[in-house]
């Protein structure tokens, strides 16, 4: 039954494919006297199961996008498109500094989602525990977010995210705080996630070479006011292997993108 | 806030305490110091026995507690109401804390004569006095753990489709509960002071009138036995607070366990 409406859903979004269209988004705050421009003219279209990221300087408005297709920020002008049946929770989002209540416990968290639908307790401990045992995080279940290691919240986080079930994933920088080895699990058990769920994620780093790893898309951004410099398309099969023919792909890629972000780079740090 | 204590650190303090309990003790039966400044522990002891079979004692510590409590209770829970509403919003803090900077630096004994002059000096007066002590530490705690609270908690709250029942219960509630129980704790520590001191000024019945009736006669062993039976009071509410703190507020337990 669930397996049918979820083919239904797949057979539905195959037709257009776009789930979210972004047309030319623009955002602004008021700072003091001065309309202060954050984001300028974002157009993009998100296709169902892709992996998209977005790259740039710190400061250019990144986060702001997400916020938006999120629903917590309203965009000063332009417009979002999403085309996607119906559902209580279309996306979630994972916050930088994976952001878990430190009063909940890592189950409760994990079921933070689930009881703002609304469902009962008891169900919604029941799959939030089949979420942590998808990735052996069950022992911990009782324990505080405060007690675990840095890779684990967020682990955790992305867990409190997917749970909602949503069709997009919105991930903030994620795993910017963990050092480089961590990183290195935590990506590829992101994207055991994302290809068991089927889910689409935009995901948004300054790690270059991460981008590069991990999406089938990236945007690449100009610092404040954020547009977008160009999208390119990562053309490497998965699994990506960090070795032999593919890290030289990643390594042109990665050239092509550092030229082209460079400029906007220095400008931000002189800022 | 919560000690560690290590097995031999309890010894010191046992023997310590022992040692100076056993030499007031000798020095009080051997007329070294005045007998009847310093009555001995033991006498002492007696006299609180003594108080507890004739009754004495029952009587005024009921009293004394029921007005504590009454009053603590009125005053933590206004306190408390008005605490989240001023840390949430702007407005409410703007329009009542001049009130509060301008009452809360007079010391809540001093206004008793004037409650009494308005409520009479029945217990009416007596219980909104210790309520008044009570909501001070409880509005200012509660406040500013609402205002602590990062936005960014709200923003990811409402990320998940929270609506402001579930950003109070699971949000604002639990994020500011140390602050807030940091504010009980004092709250009821004020209540204790005060309601003393009213005894003492003005009240038929309760450890405070306990202590100036045996001022008056000059009886300092019933002095000392009040004294005492206060100090235990005090500390168990003391210990009360610690397992509430440890029940309301496990995240912050748990992480001492582990250091």
């Amino acid at each position: 039954m669930c397996i049918d409406i979820f083919n239904n859903i797949l057979a539905e979004t195959k037709i257009t494919n776009m789930l979210i269209t972004c047309n030319k988004i623009s955002k602004s705050y008021k700072a003091k006297d001065k309309e202060l421009l954050c984001l300028q003219d974002i157009s993009f279209q998100l296709q169902s199961q892709e992996f998209l990221s977005i790259v740039g300087p710190n400061g250019c408005g990144k986060t702001t996008i997400l916020k938006i297709i999120d629903g917590i920020l309203c965009p000063t002008s332009g417009e979002i498109m999403y085309n996607m049946p119906e559902k209580k929770t279309l996306t979630s989002m994972v916050f930088q500094n994976h952001g878990l209540f430190p009063w909940l416990t890592v189950l409760e968290n994990v079921a933070f989602g689930l009881e703002m639908q609304g469902v009962n307790k008891k169900e919604r401990s029941e799959r939030a525990m089949s979420f942590l045992k998808q990735i052996s995080l069950d022992s911990f279940a009782r324990y505080f977010p405060d007690q675990l290691s840095l890779g684990m919240r967020q682990q955790v986080a992305i867990l409190r995210a997917l749970a909602t079930d949503p069709y997009v994933l919105l991930m903030d920088e994620p795993f910017a705080s963990v050092d480089a080895q961590i990183k290195r699990i935590l990506q590829a058990r992101l994207l055991y996630i994302w290809e068991r769920y089927q889910k689409s994620v935009i995901y948004v780093t300054h790690d270059i070479e991460e981008a590069i790893f991990l999406s089938d898309k990236i945007l690449v951004m100009s610092s404040r006011p954020g547009k977008i410099l160009c999208e390119i398309s990562i053309p490497l099969e998965r699994p990506r292997q960090l070795s032999g023919e593919h890290l030289k792909t990643i390594a042109e890629i990665k050239f092509h993108i550092w030229k082209l972000i460079e400029k906007e780079v220095t400008r931000s740090c002189e800022i | 806030m919560k000690k560690k204590y290590t097995q031999k650190g309890i010894c010191i303090s046992c023997l310590f305490v022992f040692l100076v309990l056993s030499s007031w003790e000798f020095f009080s039966r051997h007329g070294i110091i005045s007998s009847f400044f310093f009555p001995s522990p033991c006498k002492i002891l007696q006299t609180i026995y003594s108080f507890f079979m004739d009754g004495t004692l029952s009587i005024h510590l009921l009293a004394t507690l029921q007005r504590l409590l009454f009053g603590f209770l009125i005053g933590c829970n206004v306190g408390f109401i008005l605490g989240i509403l001023m840390g949430y919003s702007s407005f409410f803090r703007n329009m009542i804390d001049p009130f509060i900077a301008a009452i809360h630096p007079i010391p809540k004994i001093a206004l008793l004569p004037l409650i009494m002059a308005i409520l009479g000096i029945g217990e009416a007066s007596k219980i909104f006095s210790i309520a008044l002590a009570s909501f001070f530490p409880m509005v200012i705690n509660t406040m500013s753990g609402v205002m602590q609270i990062p936005k960014d908690y709200y923003e990811i709250a409402r990320s998940y489709g929270a609506g402001n029942y579930h950003i109070f219960l699971r949000v604002i509630l639990p994020a500011s509960m140390p602050s807030t129980l940091s504010g009980v704790r004092l709250a009821l520590n004020m209540s204790l002071v005060n309601t003393i001191a009213i005894e003492i000024i003005s009240a038929k019945n309760g450890l405070g009138t306990l202590i100036w009736f045996a001022w008056e006669t000059l009886h300092l062993a019933e002095l000392y036995a009040t004294l005492v039976v206060i100090s235990l009071l005090g500390s168990s509410f003391n210990f009360l607070m610690q397992r509430l703190y440890s029940i309301l507020v496990p995240w912050r337990e748990m992480n001492k366990s582990d250091n």
